[in-house]
């Protein structure tokens, strides 16, 4: 598994764990002191990030909707810091 | 006139019944059995508790946990992870049915309203803080109090804890900080960034002294009137059947 951190400036720390295979998203946990709601989003957001290639445009297109299908809001972190932590985890 | 609460006042139980009973109050909630309600806890044995989205074995070092007796636990709200000593903190949670005027929509919004209880508390014991957006309650700069709230069942829960004693050594020997946050703020020191109501006022004041504060500060803050009560007993039946299928469990505490 590779993993990463990353302090959001003023917001909360996310954390991912990731495999890939064939340059795709195996698995990925994001854990972290962030609020979700409502928060079993979170699982919604890492099932919609298997498969997708590690590149930023399709790893936010795929956050974005897990959220807005869910009604959810990130506090303490966006989806774009989310994909942050998730590239970081690859560099 | 003024709206009443259900209070009930300071208990003592161990960290699955306090998590547990939260979610029971809930449940009453939803099911219109129940209504809004404030409660204080402290947690014996003295526990820590971690975020929802927070992975157990990251945050926590649990074989020193473990060895000192301290309970571990995973909430259902997010945040971070927090070391509940029953020597040396009141924990609130406030339940309300969704739509209730003290739980706006907007959740930062509602941070900062219901964290007027507490600023309201801190401020009787002559304490200058004020609320610091996201989850925090802070005074001269440091955090004195964390809040954290989750929506579900139809309500909004926050609970939190306010800090009468910090023992910074031990705090650092159940957690495990990440550097990274500690740099972000620019100050590796802890103490620079977290206080205690007996760091600022003296060993002197006791845990009464902070649940008299923290009953006239949600009184006062929120304009509501607190009704002592009990737990129903239905509630009570909730809290031990989540007790055991939940918060006790491995697949609760280290799914993450």
């Amino acid at each position: 598994m590779r993993t990463a951190t990353y302090k959001v400036p003023g917001g909360k720390l996310i954390k991912v764990k990731l495999s890939l295979k064939d340059d795709r998203i195996d698995e990925v946990i994001i854990t972290g002191d962030f609020f979700l709601h409502p928060e079993y989003c979170i699982g919604e957001i890492e099932s919609a990030l298997t498969g997708s290639k590690m590149d930023s445009s399709e790893l936010l297109a795929r956050v974005d909707k897990a959220l807005h299908s869910n009604a959810a809001q990130l506090i303490g972190a966006s989806a774009s810091d989310i994909v942050h932590a998730i590239l970081s985890a690859v560099e | 006139m003024i709206e009443e609460f259900r209070f009930l006042d300071l208990q003592t139980h161990d960290a699955f019944y306090n998590m547990a009973t939260d979610e029971a109050i809930m449940l009453a909630i939803k099911d219109g059995d129940s209504p809004p309600t404030l409660r204080f806890y402290r947690w014996n044995p003295s526990a820590v508790s971690i975020g929802t989205f927070q992975s157990m074995k990251e945050e926590v070092d649990l074989d020193f946990c473990e060895d000192r007796g301290i309970d571990a636990i995973r909430r259902i709200t997010g945040g971070g992870a927090v070391y509940h000593d029953y020597e040396g903190e009141i924990t609130y949670s406030i339940i309300l049915p969704r739509g209730h005027r003290l739980a706006p929509e907007d959740i930062l919004e509602s941070y900062r309203v219901l964290c007027q209880g507490i600023v309201k508390g801190l401020e009787f014991l002559g304490i200058d803080a004020e609320f610091k957006p996201i989850n925090d309650i802070i005074t001269g700069g440091k955090k004195i109090s964390g809040n954290a709230q989750t929506r579900r069942h139809s309500c909004v829960l926050q609970h939190g804890t306010t800090l009468l004693d910090l023992d910074v050594e031990l705090m650092f020997s159940i957690l495990k900080v990440p550097q990274e946050k500690i740099s972000d703020k620019m100050i590796a020191d802890v103490k620079q960034r977290v206080t205690s109501i007996r760091d600022i006022l003296g060993a002197e004041v006791s845990v009464q002294d902070l649940r008299e504060a923290l009953q006239y500060g949600f009184t006062e803050g929120l304009g509501i009137a607190l009704i002592p009560g009990t737990l129903s007993d239905e509630e009570r039946t909730t809290a031990e059947r989540l007790v055991v299928d939940k918060y006790r469990t491995d697949d609760w505490n280290l799914s993450r």
